[in-house]
């Protein structure tokens, strides 16, 4: 692995940590803490499934590109490098579906959320605590899909390269 | 084998791009399950068509007399403008202010004369987004009906310049923001020789009531005069006294009560004052008519008008509590969420409004003891009923005979009073007929009250010429002498005593009257001298006859077109207890010694009212009536026998059960026919319509919000006043127009959209309890028979038009503050003389026979208002005979928790406003037999009205079936998650392919 190869694994390989780590949080603090009257005290099982499998995506990535980094060395750690991004898309697919889930599974207390705003009148009170989450969780779902989908795609245009420069070697 | 084209790199970009465009038709084919009927609306779509045999004769539901969407809007606007004109009550006239002489000059001031609030947001009506010029503004309204001479720098000043309104909220609170008099100094010459339009604004709307403190009145509350709004009357009577302004003429723009501390304040010499309420779309020309005397104003104050809001019972409930709701005292052992920490009590009893008032002002003249001081003109302002008139009226020959059935017993009384107009232009007049009932030797042994008087009946006359006269005619129904003792012989009792009926111009007036006939004048400390001439009394019953109104009186109707000979005759009975802290031992009021609530009495007014905190707490005592749990384990019936499924052996469709009697055999068979699935879905995903089964050929039926006027409607013109200002007319056959208009609003294809509505979530018939009731624009009045008058005279017509009515919220729900299921508790007395009274009125089949309603978000005690067996099942079907079917609030937002299927469908909600599907169906409900047969009644209900009483049916014939047809967005939105699979799948393997060929050729 030459110079430029590390220098840039460990800044893709940080940012899928971030991905990761959004979307361990995004799930965690919907799941544990969005359970409300809007959905009858239970979180949706179908956004927590997609949150989950946008999880175990990630994590594969970040996995990858750590292998890659500090395990495996050479023309292997090149290969890796370049599957890891298969990672990142991944987890971009499932943080969409994650995403959208929220919205449609939520769209009650988003309702009440944004009625008073639409309608100018005060509305229904919302606990903070919960709205503070669900938003919380909301973006970090969509940080954890954009950086997945940046990331998958960098790697795309560099992995060429180095995978070419490892054979040559 | 040539591999080129594996080795493309589009492959990985079109993988990426296409898997997540199939995860984003995944998500959108998903929403097309609970938002279907609004994608449905959108593209004016529906999954079936309904297929006719030739030559088979279909019912025709006629559009009655307006034809067209251009008649139903004339005749709305028309309508709105009536009302208004009609309703808008003139509270003080002085110096002859009003009406204005043709061609003087008018002026503005303060920011709601430029942004006059028309109408609530959501469940009423939009007020934006409105059709050009459907609305009328303050200024067109008077340039388009009068020829008044409109000073535009001032109209533009606040509308749009400096001293515009900046209404808003903060924190939750509602603020004024109006601008003081520093702003006006630029255009204070623009009001010499003028009368100012002075126009006091305050909003309101649902989900919260208004601020009672924080906000920016002088008394803290939003509905008080702010520092700013009085810097602008003083500035303003500067100029008046100065000689430049002629009058100031106040209109109050507010559906909420407003503190009128300030109307006869020298200090702001304010020359006349009328209360406008919300005037909807073209209300404003019927208050400029008024202004410019082309109309005399009519209109009597629907609620008691207040010095000091918070010097009712009720509010003084609030100002101890710090509001209406407080949350329980364990509530953190108890570990109770957001949906059960809650509660509020109406400790007030019956001393509702001018009920508190009244009484105790007789009470003073009558020098009962621990009445305590009370001086009712420094704290009432204008009295419920009150308005004056440019013209005067006077009433005279009073008469009143019995009226008996053929069994010779009292059905009713009819009273005739002859009214004069001796003034010098032409008006009307509304007669109020009040009711005093004893306050007896046996009401303060048992505890039972007794307000002073009450509202029992009215008739307006027509438009009477200076010196024309017109006997009145009012009926009094003979049950509204009963009254509701919860102590000791729980049922309705005709009480001991002298029952007195008075002809009067308001309640103040009404018991002015009683107190005059029984010898009380100015000399024993009235306010007024009374005429005993217009009080009589009718009845003077020696003992308690607890038989006469312990039996039911209401008439069922089985077969749809009649009604039965005889009344049901179910015994009443204490059905409330549950909710009566001191009846009922799962709460105790930890801030008592005797850990009860303390209701005001007449019997000791000092020592009643609230005057310290509540802190109830649940003691875990009193069974499952205490349980505020959700999900009450169902009691299985071993009698129950699980229903057919889907057994179409005798094909039945809904058209064929037109015209059959409720217990007729043929329902069981069209039940049959149904699926556990189709049945479930049925009454699961009520939200706004209620589903199609083709099954049955049952159409969608499309309903919507609207208490005054039809919500989500891009016309503007589709708001009518406030509720408030419809029943201030007190003229019936004029709110039944308004129901007219509103049904034949809902069932017109406006401008050619896909709508056309066969239900109205209409009309709201929750009660004023205090003046800061969020919701008070879409509920009448403080007074229960008003009410009832008003939204029966509306439901009768809305469903001549084939408009099924569902009136809300049933019930306990006059406030706003955490309304999710808050905990109400009262006395069976309060519950049944104030609340459940105008329902009574709505649901009876004899009556108004209102096909169905909607519950509502808050509980009765601790049990949700629509699990309440009691309420839903003992008294809306057994005492009241109601064969409408139940729909809940929106179940499908904010209530999961506690607005469940089970203990709803359990205890007589038929439908759930919810988007609910087969698989929220636990396998426990499906295979209960005791539950399925509960779901059964409740579709027979459904389809009872669907098939006898709804527009639904125009077009349809015994031999009509529904076929599923192919929606395009459907299909498109199938063939979107097939194209994308498909094509990710295929970029998949392309890929894959051409990785693999890569391997493969560098190992060669």
């Amino acid at each position: 692995m030459n110079k430029e190869h590390s220098k840039l694994l460990l800044p893709i390989g940080g940012l899928s940590l971030v991905a990761f780590l959004s979307s361990l949080v995004s799930t965690i603090l919907y799941g544990a803490n969005c359970g409300s009257e809007f959905n009858g005290g239970k979180p949706s099982e179908i956004v927590v499934g997609w949150g989950i499998a946008a999880i175990i995506v990630s994590c594969i990535a970040v996995l990858g590109y750590a292998a890659g980094l500090f395990l495996i060395k050479g023309k292997k750690s090149a290969h890796l490098f370049y599957l890891a991004r298969f990672g990142n898309y991944a987890a971009f697919a499932t943080l969409i579906g994650s995403f959208f889930y929220q919205i449609l599974e939520e769209y009650s207390l988003l309702g009440t959320i944004l009625y008073p705003i639409v309608s100018g009148t005060v509305g229904d009170p919302v606990d903070p605590t919960l709205v503070a989450c669900y938003f919380t969780s909301l973006i970090l779902s969509l940080v954890a899909m954009i950086i997945s989908l940046v990331v998958g795609i960098i790697v795309r245009k560099k992995s060429h390269k180095f995978l070419a420069e490892s054979e040559a070697k | 084998m040539k591999t080129g084209i594996f080795k493309k790199k589009c492959w990985e970009p079109l993988l990426v791009t296409f898997a997540s465009l199939f995860v984003v038709s995944l998500v959108a084919n998903a929403a097309t399950v609970p938002f279907a009927n609004e994608i449905h609306g959108f593209f004016g779509t529906s999954d079936y068509k309904e297929v006719q045999a030739t030559g088979d004769e279909a019912k025709t539901i006629d559009r009655a007399r307006l034809k067209t969407a251009a008649d139903i809007e004339d005749y709305y606007r028309q309508v709105n403008t009536d009302v208004q004109e009609e309703g808008t009550v003139l509270l003080k006239n002085e110096n002859n202010a009003l009406p204005l002489a043709s061609g003087s000059k008018v002026s503005f001031a303060f920011g709601g004369a430029g942004r006059i609030f028309y109408a609530t947001h959501g469940p009423g009506v939009r007020r934006d987004g409105e059709k050009e010029g459907a609305f009328y503004d303050l200024k067109k309204a008077i340039k388009s009906e009068t020829d008044l001479n409109v000073n535009d720098a001032t109209y533009n000043f606040v509308e749009s310049g400096a001293g515009k309104a900046n209404r808003g909220k903060k924190n939750g609170i509602f603020f004024t923001n109006e601008t003081d008099w520093n702003s006006y100094r630029g255009v204070q010459d623009e009001y010499n020789d003028s009368t100012v339009i002075a126009v006091i604004t305050r909003e309101s709307g649902e989900g919260a009531d208004v601020s009672y403190a924080g906000s920016d009145g002088v008394d803290g509350s939003y509905l008080s005069l702010t520092a700013n709004e009085i810097s602008i009357f003083e500035g303003l009577a500067a100029l008046k006294s100065q000689g430049k302004v002629k009058n100031i003429v106040v209109l109050i723009n507010s559906a909420v009560t407003l503190r009128c501390d300030f109307i006869d304040n020298e200090k702001y010499g304010i020359d006349a004052a009328m209360w406008i309420g919300l005037p909807g779309a073209t209300g404003l020309k019927g208050v400029a008519r008024c202004l410019a005397g082309k109309a005399n104003p009519s209109g009597r104050l629907s609620d008691t008008f207040l010095k000091d809001n918070f010097s009712n019972p009720a509010a003084m409930y609030w100002k101890v509590n710090d509001g209406f709701s407080s949350s329980y005292g364990n509530k953190n052992e108890l570990e109770l969420n957001s949906t059960q920490e809650f509660y509020g009590v109406y400790v007030e009893g019956v001393y509702v409004g001018y009920r508190y008032y009244e009484t105790r002002y007789e009470d003073v003249v009558m020098n009962r003891s621990l009445v305590g001081a009370f001086d009712y003109s420094s704290a009432v302002a204008y009295p419920f009923g009150y308005g004056l008139s440019y013209t005067n009226f006077e009433y005279s020959d009073m008469k009143w005979e019995e009226v008996k059935d053929s069994n010779g017993k009292v059905k009713s009384y009819t009273v005739d009073v002859t009214v004069t107009n001796t003034g010098t232009v032409a008006g009307k007049e509304p007669v109020q007929i009040y009711l005093q009932k004893p306050y007896s030797q046996h009401d303060i042994i048992v505890g039972m009250e007794k307000p002073s008087v009450e509202l029992v009946g009215f008739e307006k006359t027509g438009l009477l010429a200076p010196g024309a006269s017109e006997k009145v005619t009012v009926s009094v129904d003979f049950e509204q002498l009963r009254s509701y003792d919860a102590e000791a012989d729980k049922t309705y009792i005709l009480d001991e005593g002298k029952y007195y009926l008075t002809a009067a111009k308001d309640s103040h007036d009404a018991i002015n009257n009683v107190l005059a006939s029984k010898g009380y004048t100015r000399a024993n400390g009235a306010d007024a001298d009374g005429n005993a001439n217009l009080a009589k009394m009718i009845l003077d019953q020696d003992e308690v006859d607890a038989e006469i109104f312990s039996k039911s009186s209401a008439r069922k109707r089985i077969d749809p077109t009649k009604l039965e000979d005889e009344p049901v005759g179910t015994e009443i009975t204490n059905h409330l207890d549950f909710m009566d802290p001191n009846r009922f031992k799962g709460v105790k009021n930890a801030a008592s010694e005797d850990g009860e609530v303390k209701y005001v009495s007449r019997k000791n007014w000092t020592g009643t009212l609230p005057s310290e905190k509540t802190n109830l707490i649940i003691t875990g005592k009193g069974g499952e009536k205490y349980d505020i749990t959700s999900h009450k384990s169902i009691k299985e019936d071993p009698n129950a026998v699980m229903p057919k499924w889907g057994d179409t052996s005798k094909k039945m469709t809904l058209a064929m059960m037109d015209g059959i009697r409720y217990d007729g055999e043929e329902w069981e068979f069209i039940l049959d026919n149904l699926s556990q699935e189709e049945l479930w879905e049925t009454l699961v995903q009520c939200y706004g319509y209620t589903p199609a089964i083709a099954s049955i050929a049952k159409p969608k039926t499309d309903e919507d919000d609207g208490p005054y006027g039809v919500s989500n409607t891009a016309e503007g013109f589709s708001s009518m006043s406030c509720e408030g200002i419809i029943c201030s007319t007190f003229n019936k056959p004029l709110i039944g127009k308004v129901g007219e208009a509103i049904a034949a609003d809902a069932r017109s294809e406006h401008d050619g959209l896909p709508k056309t509505l066969h239900g109205l979530y209409a009309p709201g018939m929750n009660i004023h309890r205090v003046a800061f009731g969020g919701r008070a624009a879409e509920y009448f009045s403080e007074d229960p028979y008003l009410t009832g008058a008003a939204a029966s005279a509306e439901i009768i017509e809305m469903q001549k038009q084939w408009v099924v009515a569902c009136p809300k919220h049933f019930i306990f729900n006059d406030e706003e503050s955490n309304r999710n299921g808050i905990c109400i508790w009262m006395n069976e007395q309060a519950a049944r003389e104030i609340y459940l009274q105008p329902w009574e009125d709505a649901l009876r089949p004899d009556r108004a026979n209102s096909h169905s309603l909607m519950t509502s978000f808050n509980r009765a005690g601790a049990i949700w208002t629509s699990a309440s067996s009691d309420l839903m099942e003992d008294i809306m079907r057994g005492e009241w005979a109601f064969d409408g079917y139940t729909l809940t609030d929106m179940a499908g937002s904010n209530g999961k928790l506690f607005m469940v299927y089970d203990d709803g469908f359990m205890n007589g909600t038929d439908c759930f406003l919810d988007k609910g599907s087969y698989s929220d169906m636990t396998d426990a409900l499906r295979k209960s037999p005791t539950f399925n047969l509960k779901l059964r009644e409740s579709m027979k209900r459904l389809l009872f009205v669907t098939a006898n009483y709804s527009a639904a049916m125009d077009g349809y014939s015994a031999s009509t079936k529904m076929v599923k047809v192919a929606v395009p967005w459907r299909v498109g939105l199938k063939a979107f998650e097939v194209l994308t699979g498909v094509v990710a799948g295929a970029a998949f393997a392309m890929f894959v392919a051409g990785q693999t060929f890569k391997l493969l050729r560098k190992e060669d």
